[in-house]
């Protein structure tokens, strides 16, 4: 049974459930660790909140420590496994010893290096772990020599790994070699890293280092992290893939007579700028029962020497950190769920420079490690809040998608340039509405051979047919009318892109205004097409009147040609719909593959749902539907099979026979990389044939790392 | 030995630190002109606990040649800063025993009025190195030194200290011929009997078996024999250091010590604790962490056999054992170790009756204990 299970997967980030042992309880991560004891076990609030919160994973570090009643089925992090102790002198062994004193199947076991704290420089962290790597390696082979196996038996282990000030690459590289040997490789599965963000000066190597064990290490492995981890870290945290998270340090804080609020940390002399406590968790009730008491006696003693005279307010303090972090971690993991986690991280941003700078290191890597991993079809909104969200993955996704799978259809006549609207989808809005009259009225039956496009920021370019499409849809953005410059510079890149796709003989007309123009300005003399801008509505009708006269009349002159291309090749306005939203989600050709002779829209009882039907001699056949509130195509068997061996959307199998209703890894051969957690996916049997279709758990890359776990979830296969 | 051999790497990365801290310290060192070396580094006569009663200390520290395990390649104890009061290489011997008897000269007129009170003196002898080592003072100064204090009837135990390698059978006879009617007590450093630690994160250099033959041929020649142990080493977190402080405190009187000194480390200048330190590596330990050494490793027995001492240095302060920040709170501690020590009942640290409640740091260290952080 596998300890850790990955559910869904969104960038970096990832929600999963670990369960340690068989009739144990099953956790949500990304999560908290809190520590126990003896001595915090004695702290009625603190018990109080390890019964009532049972989301959380404890920590010990003595291995005979007793469990009270109520925590026996929580999974336990033993962290006190050193080698070197326990004998007057001898090396010792990191799991032999506690193997003679049965090792408890709730336990996870993490073993540590030799010296438990202290290093004075670099030369002696390399040799300390040098030499924690050798021993552990011969214990594991004592092990594996032993019973034959390391990770099928009750020993669950893990490695904690503590990083020193600097040159945080270096040993993020010398750790990823201690986790490359063979032994370790297949049987871990807990990794503990500690001081990591101690230092956030470092934002560049840090990232690089998360990325680095990210690329090299197998998926399903626990990543948990310890250390000085101030509370807004958490969703950023989150964000990069941590799962647990240590929460000893706001306990310590609380300790030292430290008052944690959301994104500072305040002494007690400097309550007096909170004006007075404001949270209403129980330990800061009882502690303003307190307060009022004294103040009731002596109205004038200000707030922090009132504290200071509270016997246990460290306690009180310590228990308030405590619900906080449960609190954020719970906020944290409720964005998850609703898929919005980037936006409460560019939240949480402005607490920490260190955000910041991580954020934009991360969006302006080239190439983008989490661009391909991006999970695209939500059903969230996208807030765009501060420029940061220029650069959110989601976005560039959307624009590289656009730039890569969208083309205008063959016979387009004319381009036309839109501003973007408040009301989502485009069409819905009044604005909308009047532009497409427009056009309707002054093209007539040419209609659908009409390209129109939307310009907006920061999503720069919108095809008409995917307008209600993630996050085409879903984004919002303040406007006020004013472009910074880098909207116009990047939406002025994504124009260019989408003007490149049409020939040169064809019209441009663009009624934009204000940063829209600017942006079409800026990359405008690229093109030799002729280009018509007007910032007046009734403007932009003449003009495109007298275009479609223009175009009409050139017609005319070959009407015979035209006429049999008609007949035979005019697409309708939905099959456009269907081709450009399949070209979108699929990638290209796999569009007109779908639709074969003919295909309709057909709207289903639920308002959010349209079927895809394809029309050929020998009937109609239904080929998927289409969800209207996040614009992705849900594919039937036969959709599927008409756009197989078009795309690259596909997994492979070492197996023809797929029973039940998931797919987990050993039957996995490859998955390709382009493949992200809720994507539609076509599943290849092992003689290249088509067996099913299916939506990914995790992303493609996780998928070929996986050590087990489930892969995707079949909807359809062959019977 | 021959199991810390994998640990090869580690100790030598230990030994190039300290010992390029030595070199430092060595540069920095403005010479010996401005010294004046007939003049002991330090005497001083408070309150102590002898071995059957209480009475006074009259502690010298001498300037000689300076521990020979220090002045080597190995660059001596990890924590140890003693290194820093040496006199030159080569400093005369009458030099030496001038010192002591400037320090006699100084605190006469004390030793007179302890004499009227009718309580006695332990004389503590401390030369920043081995006192029975003959390369340091020759075994005619160390005679000399003894003949002077012979003399001086309030005194009548007498400590000195020395790494185990130095103490023979040879030497020991000679002295004991010099003062037949004192007690005489040697202290050998053995800071922890986990080979571990002491060998490869205290740099102590010598094992087991030799401080055993040492504890043997002391007792053989009428010599007492006080073991010092280190509270908190570096490199070991609080929890283990009290670990090991236990075990070791255990372990010593098995192997049949008569005094044991329980030292919680100070930073001293020049030394590896100190670079830890001041790279926040290491905390000292607390207070609350003695008091657990000495509750958890001792009974009525050990305390009838075995003279229990701790007399830290730097007590209370950053760089000394310490709890929190409050001055109250390190001084209700430190006078509760105190009193214990000079009373020697146990009743005294019973964990009931200790107010771990009057201070909230009690609850930071208990945290502090399993943590990472320093």
């Amino acid at each position: 049974m596998p300890i850790f299970s990955i559910r869904s997967e969104d960038g970096l980030q990832r929600r999963s459930r670990i369960q340690v042992n068989k009739g144990t309880k099953k956790l949500n991560a990304p999560t908290l660790i809190l520590p126990i004891n003896n001595h915090l076990l004695k702290i009625p609030s603190y018990t109080k909140i390890l019964k009532k919160f049972p989301n959380i994973v404890v920590k010990i570090y003595d291995p005979n420590q007793q469990i009270p009643e109520f925590l026996k089925s929580t999974p336990i992090i033993c962290n006190n496994t050193y080698n070197y102790y326990d004998t007057s002198g001898r090396p010792h062994s990191f799991f032999q010893k506690n193997r003679k004193q049965q090792l408890n199947p709730n336990y996870l076991y993490i073993a540590k290096k030799n010296c438990p704290s202290g290093f004075f420089n670099l030369e002696f962290h390399d040799q300390i772990y040098n030499g924690f790597k050798k021993e552990l390696l011969e214990e594991l082979k004592y092990i594996y020599e032993k019973e034959g196996h390391i990770d099928t038996g009750d020993l669950k282990y893990g490695i904690f790994y503590e990083y020193y000030q600097y040159k945080i690459k270096d040993q993020t590289k010398q750790l990823i070699e201690i986790l490359n040997t063979e032994l370790i490789k297949n049987s871990i599965k807990i990794l503990e890293l500690s001081g990591l963000f101690d230092n956030l000066m470092f934002f560049k190597d840090i990232i690089d280092s998360i990325l680095e064990l990210k690329s090299k290490l197998a998926p399903d492995i626990i990543i948990s992290v310890s250390g000085k981890i101030p509370i807004y870290l958490f969703p950023f945290l989150a964000y990069i893939g941590i799962d647990l998270i240590d929460c000893s340090h706001q306990i310590y804080m609380g300790f030292k007579e430290k008052y944690i609020t959301d994104d500072d940390i305040h002494s007690l002399e400097e309550i007096k700028l909170l004006e007075n406590i404001n949270c209403s968790c129980t330990a800061c009730l009882e502690i303003l029962d307190l307060i009022n008491e004294t103040k009731n006696q002596e109205p004038n003693l200000p707030i922090q020497n009132i504290l200071g005279q509270i016997k246990n307010v460290n306690i009180l303090f310590a228990v308030h950190n405590v619900f906080l972090s449960i609190n954020k971690m719970k906020h944290v993991r409720a964005h998850m769920k609703k898929e919005t986690l980037r936006f409460l991280v560019e939240k949480t941003a402005m607490n920490s420079t260190f955000i910041i700078s991580s954020l934009r290191y991360l969006d302006t890597m080239n190439p983008n490690p989490i661009v391909t991993m991006q999970k695209l079809y939500k059903k969230s909104q996208l807030l765009c809040s501060t420029n940061l969200s220029y650069n959110n993955p989601e976005v560039l996704k959307f624009q590289e998608r656009v730039k890569n799978r969208c083309y205008p259809q063959s016979d387009v006549l004319m381009a036309i340039l839109l501003p973007c609207s408040m009301g989502k989808p485009y069409s819905k809005s009044r604005s909308h509405r009047k532009f497409l009259k427009i056009i309707r009225k002054t093209s007539g039956d040419l209609y659908q051979r009409i390209s129109q496009a939307i310009v907006t920021s920061p999503l720069g370019l919108v095809p008409r047919y995917i307008e209600d499409i993630y996050p085409a849809a879903h984004y919002d953005i303040s406007v006020t009318g004013k472009w910074d410059y880098e909207e116009i510079r990047v939406t002025g890149l994504c124009i260019r892109d989408w003007l490149e796709k049409f020939d040169k003989d064809i019209p441009i007309i663009a009624y934009l205004y204000g940063g829209y123009r600017d942006s079409l300005e800026s990359v405008e003399n690229e093109f030799s097409n002729r280009i018509i801008i007007t910032e007046d509505l009734e403007e932009f009708e003449t003009i495109l009147r007298k275009e479609m006269g223009n175009i009409r009349s050139r017609l005319a002159d070959k009407k015979d040609e035209y006429n049999k291309e008609k007949i035979s090749n005019t697409l309708s306005l939905e099959e456009r719909e269907i081709i450009t939203k399949m070209d979108f989600q699929f990638g290209q050709d796999s569009g007109r593959k779908i639709i074969g002779n003919a295909a309709r829209l057909l709207q289903m009882r639920n308002p959010h749902l349209k079927e895809i039907y394809g029309y050929e001699s020998y009937g109609k056949t239904y080929l998927g539907r289409l969800d209207n509130r996040s614009g992705q195509i849900k594919l039937s068997f036969e959709g599927g099979k008409r756009i197989f061996k078009a795309n690259n959307h596909y997994i492979k199998l070492n197996t023809n026979d797929i029973m039940g209703s998931t797919l987990f890894q050993p039957a996995l051969e490859y998955a390709n990389e382009e493949l992200c957690s809720g994507d539609e996916v076509l599943i290849i049997g092992a003689e290249d044939n088509y067996i099913g279709i299916g939506k990914m758990v995790v992303n493609g890359i996780t998928a070929n790392k996986l050590r087990s776990g489930a892969i995707l979830k079949i909807r359809k296969k062959i019977i | 030995m021959r199991q810390l051999k994998s640990y090869k790497d580690i100790r030598n990365a230990i030994v190039n630190e300290t010992f390029k801290i030595r070199t430092i310290s060595k540069k920095k060192f403005k010479g010996f002109k401005r010294i004046d070396l007939s003049k002991p580094v330090a005497t001083w006569i408070k309150e102590d606990r002898l071995r059957k009663e209480l009475g006074y200390e009259f502690t010298i520290i001498l300037r000689t040649s300076a521990c020979r395990w220090a002045r080597s390649e190995s660059g001596g104890c990890t924590m140890c800063g003693y290194f820093n009061d040496r006199g030159p290489k080569d400093i005369d011997d009458n030099l030496v025993i001038e010192q002591i008897k400037h320090a006699l000269k100084k605190h006469e007129e004390e030793i007179a009025k302890i004499k009227k009170e009718n309580k006695h003196i332990i004389l503590k002898i401390f030369t920043s190195g081995s006192f029975l080592d003959t390369k340091e003072l020759s075994i005619d100064t160390q005679q000399s030194i003894l003949d002077l204090i012979s003399e001086i009837e309030t005194i009548t135990e007498i400590v000195v200290e020395s790494r185990p390698e130095f103490i023979t059978d040879e030497n020991l006879r000679l002295l004991r011929q010099r003062i037949p009617n004192k007690t005489i007590e040697i202290g050998i450093g053995i800071e922890s009997t986990n080979d571990f630690v002491r060998e490869i994160l205290i740099n102590k250099g010598f094992s087991l078996g030799l401080v055993n033959s040492a504890i043997n041929i002391a007792h053989n020649n009428d010599f007492l024999v006080k073991a010092y142990l280190l509270l908190k080493p570096p490199f070991l977190s609080e929890r283990i250091a009290i670990q090991d402080a236990i075990d070791s405190i255990k372990t010593v009187v098995q192997m049949g010590v008569d005094t044991i000194s329980l030292n919680p480390v100070n930073i001293q200048k020049y030394t590896l604790t100190d670079t830890l330190f001041y790279k926040h590596q290491y905390r000292p330990p607390w207070i609350y962490s003695a008091l657990k050494v000495f509750q958890e490793s001792l009974t009525e027995e050990i305390i009838e056999k075995v003279l229990i001492v701790c007399d830290p240095s730097a007590k209370g302060r950053e760089k000394g054992i310490h709890n929190c920040k409050s001055r109250d709170c390190n001084q209700r501690w430190l006078d509760i170790l105190q009193k214990f020590i000079f009373t020697q009942d146990l009743r005294l640290i019973q964990r009931e009756s200790l107010p771990y409640n009057m201070c909230s740091c009690w609850e930071e260290y208990n945290v502090y204990l399993d943590s990472n952080y320093l």
